[in-house]
């Protein structure tokens, strides 16, 4: 156990006898925004996913939020938001409703303004459309919005820019700086290194499955 | 525990609001009209009459009504592991145990609401044509001709006599087993699919699961039955409905040994599938790398 909110050692995921990630080592204290780029296929999303609980490294450790996930059951603590690559959403449901159905599975019983989430992402909250008629970068919107509605301790983003049009970057830059400075950790991973460097204390970079630190903001 | 119910809850509300799960009960409908249609032009049938033969000898249901339901289940998983929506319930659900143990139940909610559905809606459209009687009756010769595959029909509708219960005894057995049938062949479904990501394969899987155990159960050797029977033949009611002829191969006295059989084969498989998937979603990856190859 350790006081950071996200501590891996050694970890490494491979599919079959190809090695994706390789010995990661990476420490981010509490309140930090740490941003990991990297290639297409450097490893970067697999990682994320293993933190995330969703994938189960073939060795090493992961704790999140001072809980152990692996080795072990993979269980999350509370207080984790996430968006993974592309998002999933029942698509005969509209967006507002969609997060209706997430709230619902939430063991945590918060009052979230739904509404009001949904505006910051940049969605309108008395929009109707079904999601399987959004748009590549409304879909991006409600991922971020169903990531931050119950105001997490830890949120975990990968590519959360992907698809939006230069307003809607620079909203979710707004926004995530909004968080980061109220104290959430933030783990960002993208291709775009400007716009990792531009809003992270700390940049990694993965290369072949390794990550090495960039740089820092200071 | 409320967790756990809410995510159940969730995934059942998710299963009924697929449109494909009103094209087995659509189909049913269907069949059912034309059924109900045929039987008011005979003589001494009544609702259970037609609900019992429904559920026994409309081969056409019995081979739609699983593999769609397999389907839908199935197709709800992979769904769920393949599009990301895994990755946007995990961080709330929160444990792999939680989200198996809401599968395995919101499976057995839906087996139950497919169960008691199709048992309504072919009940009440058969009350259109036939009158209203709260009691058995024999069917006549023709009805058997008409309807029967040589095998079954009008023994099974002795089967009350047989028993010397109500019809709702009758029914409830084939109500519970069909339910018990349809949950067990999800959840091994679903535990395949957790493993391949497929949706065919957990299905055919299923089938076979469910072909050879039947027959084992009906002491029927899998090899002699037809084809066009042996999906058929893990369709439990039938197989009762077989033991209960008394004639070819199952005595009639062995009735309560049949059922006991069958309700110890589904009780296994139930279990031991129920295993199998918690195991699996202890040990496997709840996400997809576009470079993994399961």
């Amino acid at each position: 156990m350790t006081n950071a909110a996200i501590s891996v050692e050694r970890a490494l995921k491979r599919f079959k006898s190809r090695v994706i990630i390789e010995q990661i080592n990476l420490t981010v204290p509490y309140g930090q925004f740490c941003g990991i780029v990297g290639a297409n296929g450097s490893g970067k999303t697999t990682l994320l996913r293993c933190i995330a609980g969703l994938m189960i490294p073939n060795s090493g450790s992961i704790s999140v939020l001072g809980q152990r996930l692996f080795p072990g059951p993979g269980t999350l603590p509370e207080g984790v938001g996430a968006l993974i690559e592309s998002p999933g959403f029942i698509g005969n449901l509209s967006g507002t409703k969609n997060l209706e159905f997430l709230l619902s599975l939430s063991s945590k019983r918060t009052q979230v303004d739904i509404a009001s989430v949904l505006s910051s992402v940049g969605l309108s909250p008395g929009d109707r459309t079904k999601v399987r008629s959004y748009s590549l970068g409304m879909t991006q919107r409600l991922g971020i919005a169903q990531a931050i509605m119950e105001g997490p301790r830890l949120l975990l983003l990968d590519e959360p820019q992907y698809g939006l049009d230069p307003d809607g970057v620079l909203q979710i830059r707004n926004l995530l700086s909004q968080l980061h400075a109220k104290g959430t950790t933030i783990v960002m991973v993208s291709h775009q290194i400007d716009e990792v460097s531009a809003l992270c204390d700390v940049v990694y970079e993965m290369r072949g499955g390794h990550l090495v630190l960039g740089g820092t903001s200071s | 525990m409320n967790a756990t119910l809410s995510i159940a809850g969730v995934y059942l509300m998710r299963t009924l609001r697929s449109w494909k799960c009103m094209v087995p009960i659509g189909v049913i409908l269907f069949l059912a009209f034309v059924k109900a249609h045929m039987l008011a032009n005979l003589s001494g049938m009544n609702q259970w009459d037609v609900l019992w033969i429904y559920w026994n000898d409309l081969h056409m249901v019995t081979l739609l009504i699983i593999p769609s339901f397999l389907f839908l289940v199935s197709d709800l998983h992979v769904h769920d592991t393949v599009t990301g929506y895994l990755g946007v319930i995990y961080p709330r659900v929160r444990s792999r145990e939680r989200l198996w143990f809401a599968q395995v139940l919101a499976l057995l909610l839906v087996a139950i609401i497919y169960v008691l559905v199709s048992t309504l809606l072919i009940f009440v459209i058969s009350g259109f044509f036939v009158p209203y009687q709260w009691s058995w009756s024999v069917p006549p010769a023709a009805s058997q001709i008409l309807f029967g595959n040589g095998l079954g029909v009008l023994p099974m509708l002795h089967s009350a006599a047989l028993w010397g219960r109500s019809p709702w005894i009758s029914c409830g057995w084939v109500w519970l087993l069909a339910t018990l049938e349809l949950w067990s062949l999800s959840v091994v479904t679903v535990t395949v699919t957790l493993r391949t990501r497929h949706h065919y394969l957990p299905i055919l899987l299923a089938f076979v699961i469910g072909a050879i155990g039947n027959s084992v159960v009906s002491e029927v050797p899998i090899l002699l039955i037809p084809t066009s029977q042996l999906l058929v033949s893990y369709h439990l009611p039938y197989v009762i409905g077989y033991s209960l002829t008394g004639g070819l191969h199952v005595m009639a006295g062995q009735t309560t040994q049949t059922l006991g059989w069958s309700v110890s084969y589904l009780g296994f498989l139930l279990v031991a599938s129920s295993f199998i998937g918690r195991w699996m979603m202890r040990r496997g990856d709840l996400a997809r790398d576009k470079s993994q190859k399961d």
